[in-house]
């Protein structure tokens, strides 16, 4: 039987405060606050240890906290966020299935133990959502590719039809078209504005994968040796950041790497193409000014916060190749 | 009620996976198939006068229950624990906010279930086989299991009262596997106690008893098997029946404690 959850639908999907999840001395997740809004995809990008499954695994009770609260759909405390989880679907890390079951019997008990009431006409629905429809869904877990058992736990996922869906790494396994299949499916799923039954739906997808992210997600959190370094909207990521970087190409490279440096702008990279300076956001202009000063000009001068690995490296420190 | 439901589907959906596993059928088979071996055994050794009579079947297949009962308590419990943490699929069947004790609760319902249905069928044959075997013109009670004045209540604990042992051995079993995470090493411990309580201790009210004219068994029968081997042996006593608390004592002590480890310990995949 399906709890009824608290019947405002304005609060956000997912309040953590103080967040921390420690095992022995490390600190997975370290003192994480965090609000994802109610509706749309909220990509959690990190490099793999970063922290991300750690955190949705606090989400979802797998894993208790050391310290902290979590809020899921307006529900607090144990017995709310157990009400909560029934409207929560969840992939974390692996799919896992009864080995010795075919995957529509696999989803048929999933669905008898979640309590949904939906029928076989939902198991068949999503079978063809996944693509395992046919013969796929008789096979045996245990006999189906890597791909087939990430496609059987989106299935999974979805029983229910829940309103906040939780996906760590979903592409994981799966090859190219896998991944665009999976990709145009939660862009679907993100893209009907609610589940059905006027609540909105919203999905979390953790990834160490920029253009994944990039692609299907509105709002993004950016995960780094277990804290949460930057959430917000995608399109500002970096640009918020305190440190902004440009691309400058001038009419004597050398000269300007020489001079930037003694004038105190940290230059990050330089090649032949030109050079990589560490800049405050709107302040690029006195790069200008200073080079302009000593008789050398620039003949470009590009944002580097434009793309989503520049923002990225903006907020992590890190080089976007490490984490690909 | 509300509480009891989810109990309800839970088990229901138990029997879905362990009626689908493929060893399940083989067990229950081999388990029919000693019943119906011992059943024949007798017949053929009351046909050749060693002087086991038609009603005594079901006292034979009670006692052959009594013997094999918490091993079987044992494997079927790890039979259908097992995996449940290997393959993740306790966290698939929490993912949704199912309660730990539920999942334990349905796992050990199911197999109390399992076990009371062998018995069941197990004291059907042996009656259909003394009453077969025995003397057409006897009455109905004497040719079946009514062998001297025997009670109703001690026909019931001859037969179903040793199934609470094989109960309390299911739940130190879940409670092993609990804290081992491993359907093996629960089942492997679990055994070696069982082993132990049935070797090591006759042995040893034998010795003490001997030597020190010291009745052993007046302090040591309250362990898990002596107190359902006083049920047993002696159910025509109606004291016996005080050992039936005791028994449920340990189930609520370890599934308490199984309960506790789930509940505290993190689901890691």
């Amino acid at each position: 039987m399906m709890n009824t959850l608290s019947e405002n639908n304005q609060h956000p999907a997912v309040t953590v405060s103080g967040l921390s999840k420690h095992f022995g001395r490390v600190r997975a997740v370290d003192d994480v606050t965090l609000t994802i809004p109610s509706g749309g995809v909220y990509g959690l990008l990190g490099p793999n240890g970063s922290g991300k499954t750690t955190l949705l695994s606090m989400l979802t009770g797998f894993l208790h906290p050391t310290a902290g609260t979590i809020s899921l759909l307006g529900e607090t405390g144990s017995a709310g966020q157990r009400a909560a989880r029934r409207h929560i679907g969840t992939l974390i890390e692996r799919p896992t299935f009864w080995p010795y079951l075919s995957c529509r019997d696999n989803l048929r008990c999933l669905q008898g133990i979640y309590a949904s009431h939906s029928g076989d006409g939902e198991i068949e629905e999503l079978l063809a959502t996944v693509n395992l429809d046919g013969d796929a869904a008789t096979r045996k877990f245990r006999a189906c590719s890597t791909g087939m058992k990430q496609r059987l736990g989106i299935a999974a996922t979805l029983l229910g039809n829940p309103s906040l869906l939780i996906l760590d790494e979903p592409t994981n396994g799966l090859d190219p078209a896998g991944i665009v299949e999976v990709r145009e499916l939660i862009r679907d799923l993100a893209g009907a504005a609610s589940t059905g039954n006027g609540k909105p739906r919203t999905i979390i997808l953790a990834s160490h994968l920029l253009n994944e992210v990039e692609q299907v997600c509105d709002h993004v959190g950016v995960m780094a040796r277990g804290k949460l370094l930057y959430s917000g909207p995608l399109s500002e990521m970096g640009t918020t950041s305190p440190i902004g970087r440009v691309h400058i190409c001038t009419t004597d490279n050398d000269r300007a790497a020489n001079l930037l440096s003694e004038t105190g702008w940290e230059l990050i990279d330089q090649s032949e193409d030109g050079l990589d300076v560490a800049v405050t956001p709107g302040r690029e202009w006195e790069i200008s000014r200073d080079l302009a000063n000593v008789g050398v000009y620039i003949a470009e001068l590009r944002p580097l916060n434009g793309s989503l690995e520049a923002g990225f490296m903006a907020v992590t420190g890190e080089s976007a190749g490490d984490n690909q | 009620m509300s509480s009891i439901t989810p109990v309800i589907v839970a088990l229901r959906w138990e029997w879905f996976r362990i009626s689908r596993r493929p060893g399940f059928h083989v067990i229950m088979g081999m388990i029919a198939a000693v019943i119906v071996l011992i059943l024949l055994g007798a017949i053929l050794i009351q046909n050749d006068d060693f002087g086991i009579g038609p009603s005594q079947f079901p006292l034979l297949i009670f006692s052959a229950l009594t013997l094999v009962g918490p091993f079987l308590a044992l494997f079927l419990t790890a039979f259908a624990f097992s995996g449940e943490y290997g393959w993740g699929t306790l966290r698939a069947m929490q993912a949704r906010g199912m309660p730990g004790w539920q999942v334990i609760l349905s796992e050990m319902l199911l197999v109390t279930i399992v076990l009371l249905v062998v018995w069941i069928v197990s004291w059907c044959l042996s009656v259909v086989a003394g009453l077969l075997a025995g003397d057409p013109d006897a009455p109905l009670s004497t040719a079946a299991f009514l062998d001297d004045d025997m009670s109703w209540a001690g026909i019931a604990g001859v037969y179903f009262g040793n199934l609470l042992a094989p109960i309390a051995y299911m739940s130190l079993t879940v409670l092993l596997c609990m804290l081992s995470r491993s359907t093996t090493f629960g089942l492997a411990v679990a055994s070696a106690i069982l082993i132990a309580e049935s070797t090591v201790y006759p042995v040893a009210v034998l010795i003490v008893e001997s030597l020190y004219d010291f009745n052993l068994w007046d302090y040591l029968r309250w362990t898990l098997r002596g107190s359902t081997s006083g049920l047993a042996g002696r159910f025509d006593d109606t004291n016996a029946w005080y050992f039936v608390p005791v028994v449920l004592a340990y189930v609520v002590l370890f599934s308490a404690l199984s309960l506790s480890v789930l509940s505290r310990r993190d689901l890691t995949s």
